[in-house]
């Protein structure tokens, strides 16, 4: 008399191989994917602005350049009499709204932001900033796949009666 | 008196030692590199932000920028790929992660002049954080033999 255990279905076979696949090529498109490590990884991220001024004359375009470059969230600034365009890099803290308000009051005189227009023709449909996490979806990816996988793998057989021959 | 002499002689055999081992004379640091001359990663980074400002206010260039600057995304990736490109160039610890020059100006058909003001914007940038001759032209000069691979592509 020997006890026969019921067989894994063959649905839940083909699971654990498409789990086992996911998260071979989860992990895989991780590594090939991953950009090395760099400092600048660290550094706070900042935008670039540019803002039509009224200023009487060359001078006070400088002085108004050194003056914003102290604001708070500033990081660098840069007045260009040809182009009438004083350029600010800026972090988070110093949004383009705040800055703008502040230069009006600053200068006394209505402030405008140049629009810079995105490329026309034809571009990626994914923005960039999705791609840019393409290697952590990967990664979460393969890895929760690996997980699911090990917790079948793992799972005791199924509790039903063993058939007797 | 035997024992005496036996550690006399080891005190002796000791400071023997010790003289030959001393160095005669303290070694001379090794030079700084151009990374570290220029002040690490902060510094860097401060020159480019006041590159790339001087480059957004500059219409004689401008325009090949306005996608990247319109896009924040964008903006931040050439940032980066300029600080890790000078910090990695200059010897420091940084992994630049951006395409090659040739690949990354394909198409572009970029001028001499402009080339020329993106420069004097570099240097405009150097010469505003008083980065000394030595170091600049020793930057320039590491950054020069790119000019062919982005004019003209």
């Amino acid at each position: 008399m020997k006890a026969i255990y019921p067989k894994t279905t063959s649905s839940m076979r083909v699971l654990k191989i498409f789990l086992a696949g996911v998260s071979l090529c989860g992990l895989l498109g991780w590594a090939w994917l991953r950009k090395p490590y760099s400092p600048t990884d660290d550094l706070e991220p900042v935008s670039y602005t540019a803002f039509e001024v009224s200023v009487p004359n060359v001078e006070a375009g400088f002085s108004l350049a050194e003056a914003v470059g102290q604001w708070p969230g500033v990081t660098a600034t840069a007045y260009n009499p040809n182009s009438g365009l004083l350029a600010v890099s800026h972090t988070a803290t110093a949004t383009e709204q705040w800055l703008m308000v502040k230069l009006a009051l600053h200068t006394g005189s209505p402030v405008r932001k140049r629009e810079f227009v995105e490329a026309s023709g034809p571009q990626c449909p994914v923005p960039h900033e999705y791609l840019a996490y393409l290697p952590q979806a990967s990664l979460v990816m393969g890895l929760f796949s690996a997980a699911l996988l090990a917790l079948l793998l793992s799972a005791p057989p199924k509790a039903k009666a063993p058939f007797v021959s | 008196m035997k024992s005496s002499m036996r550690f006399l002689l080891a005190f002796l055999f000791a400071g023997a030692i010790l003289v030959a081992c001393k160095k005669s004379s303290p070694e001379p640091e090794p030079p700084a590199n151009l990374y570290e001359r220029l002040g690490g990663i902060s510094a860097i980074s401060a020159v480019v932000d006041q590159f790339i400002s001087n480059v957004v206010a500059n219409n004689a260039i401008n325009a090949r920028f306005a996608a990247t600057v319109a896009n924040p995304h964008r903006a931040q990736l050439l940032r980066n790929n300029l600080i890790d490109q000078i910090c990695e160039a200059t010897g420091g610890p940084c992994k630049y992660k951006g395409l090659d020059m040739k690949t990354a100006h394909k198409g572009m058909q970029i001028t001499d002049a402009e080339f020329n003001a993106l420069v004097a914007d570099l240097v405009a940038a150097l010469d505003k954080f008083n980065v000394p001759k030595k170091e600049k032209d020793e930057l320039l000069g590491l950054l020069a033999p790119m000019r062919s691979d982005i004019v003209g592509q």
